[in-house]
């Protein structure tokens, strides 16, 4: 029998923690244009802003990959988070319809062709965050108006939510022009691209302290995963923790969605394979996660780029220049790898 | 003060009643004390509110009239953190991650005393280790539970229950899913820790025999009504055991204190010899 010591959680959070800072390292180096890490790091401490090498490594790529980190960790993490707190494996972040009612502002945005900028956020990112935001409020509406809505019903009615979302975006997309239609099917896809920085930075006043807190609560939530009961006879108000921590995950998933569309997969899958390596223990799954899912993301950020340049030289330069949406990205590397770990654990 | 907290009854139930919307004299009114170091079993039929009146004692509802005291004070009174320390409770049916080992879910009973915020120290690992031993789990502690059986995973949860280092520990039904050998030794191992450790134990049980032969004091419940409240061969001695169960009982060697009793058939049935003969 093992206890978890400070010195155990720090090699596991260590080894975790060495995957992202070697990913978020080699970023400026990966990409269509072919450019030495070395030098692209030169070029960061020889501190000359103007130079080819800065501007490609540290302007046009880094952005991508602080968004990944940030997404990543938020999405993986609340992944666990959800699941834990509906003792349900199939939950994700997105199992209360956040996803759904952002996409669907989003898409009222695009479809409206509103251009304005609020709070340092696009019209389209507002309005996504804004429908999440509704979303969220209906549940929460929803679990007031009984003492306490059960795991399953909150599900449920997750679910209905999401789906009532899914039919007015239909509806919407319907009425929607066809160039429309185009920028509306991107936006569901997902997308890493960074026009505006500003995005990132304005949405970590909301991130960092919900990170922070989610992972406070690990030792509760793992009292919470043996039952209401227990837990409370242990000291933790199971309803309390839930309100809290859907909450605040709630929260970040809808600011994540805001900026990078409905990236699916990283939330669902991260935590099952951070358990899958270091057990179920939440004190670990939890900023486990949130380092594996921010380094998950940055890989797929590459590939969405690199993928497109193999291939697309058999076909054609246009297809070599684009790029894949990060959200289908996800799921192709994603489901082999876990299934990979799936089957090496099952053995 | 160490006299008078010796004396002091762990948990006094006084003229304790709940109810539901649609019944609201469900249970009650029950007066109980639980003395240190006894070992209480709760007995009766289903829906008695057996399991309604442990859920009271240990603060998961709140009674709609009458006190609980837990050490002396309202139970109200006593933080969350405070009533952790000094009781534990086993449902009836513990839940469990199936990937935790049986190792970690015992060493998870430890919260309300660990010492660091996000660590277990030490002291825990040890108290973890003395409840796996007095259980007869330790050699399960590093099973995932989803490979356990119900026998073994219900003792790890007794395990987990004592690791928390009670002063009431409080358990529904712990016996229901165990076969013959392993209710013995749920029951023997409950009795060593109250003897050895001063700790109070409220047990539900349906078996008769087994709380007769293990408890110190049964509370006989009837529709929410105690019907017998006592010694053991009091309660499992009176007459009013076969009105409550609606079961005819056989009380082999009756004199010598009726610790144990033998259910023959349900009493609104035509008497046992009479079938027989028709059988044949």
């Amino acid at each position: 029998m093992k206890r978890l010591t400070a010195r155990r959680f720090a090699v596991a959070m260590g080894c975790c923690l060495l995957l992202l800072v070697l990913a978020v390292a080699i970023s400026p180096g990966v990409g269509t244009y072919r450019l030495g890490l070395v030098e692209a790091w030169r070029s960061y401490f020889a501190g000359d802003r103007e130079s080819d090498l800065y501007v490609i490594a540290f302007v046009l790529r880094m952005p991508g990959t602080v968004k990944a980190l940030v997404a990543g960790a938020t999405l993986a993490m609340c992944g666990a988070v959800f699941q834990t707190l509906f003792r349900n494996p199939l939950a994700t972040p997105y199992t209360l319809g956040i996803a759904s009612g952002g996409s669907l502002g989003a898409l009222i945005a695009i479809s409206a062709g509103w251009r304005v900028t609020v709070l340092g956020l696009s019209s389209v990112s507002f309005s996504a965050f804004a429908g999440s935001a509704a979303v969220l409020g209906v549940v929460v509406l929803l679990a007031r108006s009984s003492r306490r809505l059960s795991g399953n019903a909150l599900l449920l009615a997750g679910v209905t939510i999401g789906f009532f979302c899914s039919a007015m975006m239909m509806f919407v997309t319907h009425l929607a022009s066809v160039h429309d239609t185009f920028r509306i099917v991107r936006w569901m896809m997902g997308s890493l691209e960074t026009v505006g920085q500003v995005e990132v930075r304005a949405l970590l006043v909301i991130l960092v302290p919900v990170w922070i807190v989610l992972f406070l609560q690990a030792p509760n939530l793992n009292q919470f995963e043996l039952g209401d009961e227990v837990s409370a006879t242990r000291g933790v108000n199971p309803a309390v923790l839930q309100g809290l921590c859907l909450g605040l995950a709630s929260l970040a998933v809808a600011a994540v969605v805001s900026i990078c569309g409905p990236v699916g997969f990283v939330g669902l899958i991260v935590p099952h394979g951070v358990r899958l390596v270091f057990g179920p223990d939440n004190r670990i799954v939890l900023p486990g996660s949130a380092l594996i899912g921010a380094t998950f993301l940055i890989v797929c950020d590459w590939l969405t780029e690199l993928l497109p340049a193999w291939y697309g030289q058999l076909v054609s330069r246009e297809m070599a220049a684009s790029t894949i949406p990060i959200g289908v990205m996800t799921a192709l590397l994603g489901a082999p790898l876990f299934l990979w770990i799936l089957r090496s654990r099952l053995k | 003060m160490a006299d008078r907290s010796s004396v002091c009854p762990i948990l006094e139930l006084e003229r304790l009643r709940y109810g539901f919307v649609d019944r609201p004299d469900f249970l009650g009114p029950v007066d109980l004390s639980v003395e240190p170091g006894h070992l209480w079993g709760v007995i009766g039929p289903n829906g008695a509110g057996k399991s309604t009146l442990l859920r009271l004692a240990v603060g998961l509802c709140r009674p709609t009239g009458g006190a609980i005291r837990l050490s002396g004070r309202p139970l109200a009174d006593v933080s969350a953190r405070r009533r952790a320390r000094m009781t534990a409770f086993l449902p009836q049916q513990p839940m469990a991650p199936p990937f935790a080992t049986a190792g970690e879910i015992v060493l998870m009973g430890r919260f309300p005393h660990r010492r660091y915020f996000l660590f277990e120290s030490a002291d825990d690992l040890a108290a973890a280790r003395a409840a796996m031993e007095a259980t007869d789990t330790a050699r399960y502690a590093n099973r995932p539970m989803g490979t356990l059986s119900g026998g073994e995973a219900q003792r790890v949860h007794l395990a987990a229950a004592l690791a928390q280092q009670p002063k009431l520990l409080v358990l529904d039904e712990p016996t229901a899913a165990l076969d013959l050998y392993y209710q013995f030794a749920v029951f023997e191992s409950l009795r060593s820790q109250v003897d050895a450790t001063g700790l109070s134990v409220i047990v539900v049980t349906h078996d008769l025999n087994l709380a007769g032969r293990y408890c110190d004091r049964l509370l006989l419940l009837d529709d929410g009504k105690p019907a017998a409240c006592g010694r053991c061969d009091e309660v499992l001695g009176a007459d009013v055991l076969e009105r409550v169960y609606r079961v005819r009982f056989e009380r082999p060697g009756g004199d010598g204190g009726q610790r144990w009793v033998l259910p023959v058939r349900r009493s609104d049935e035509p008497s046992g010899e009479s079938r027989s003969e028709e059988a044949r």
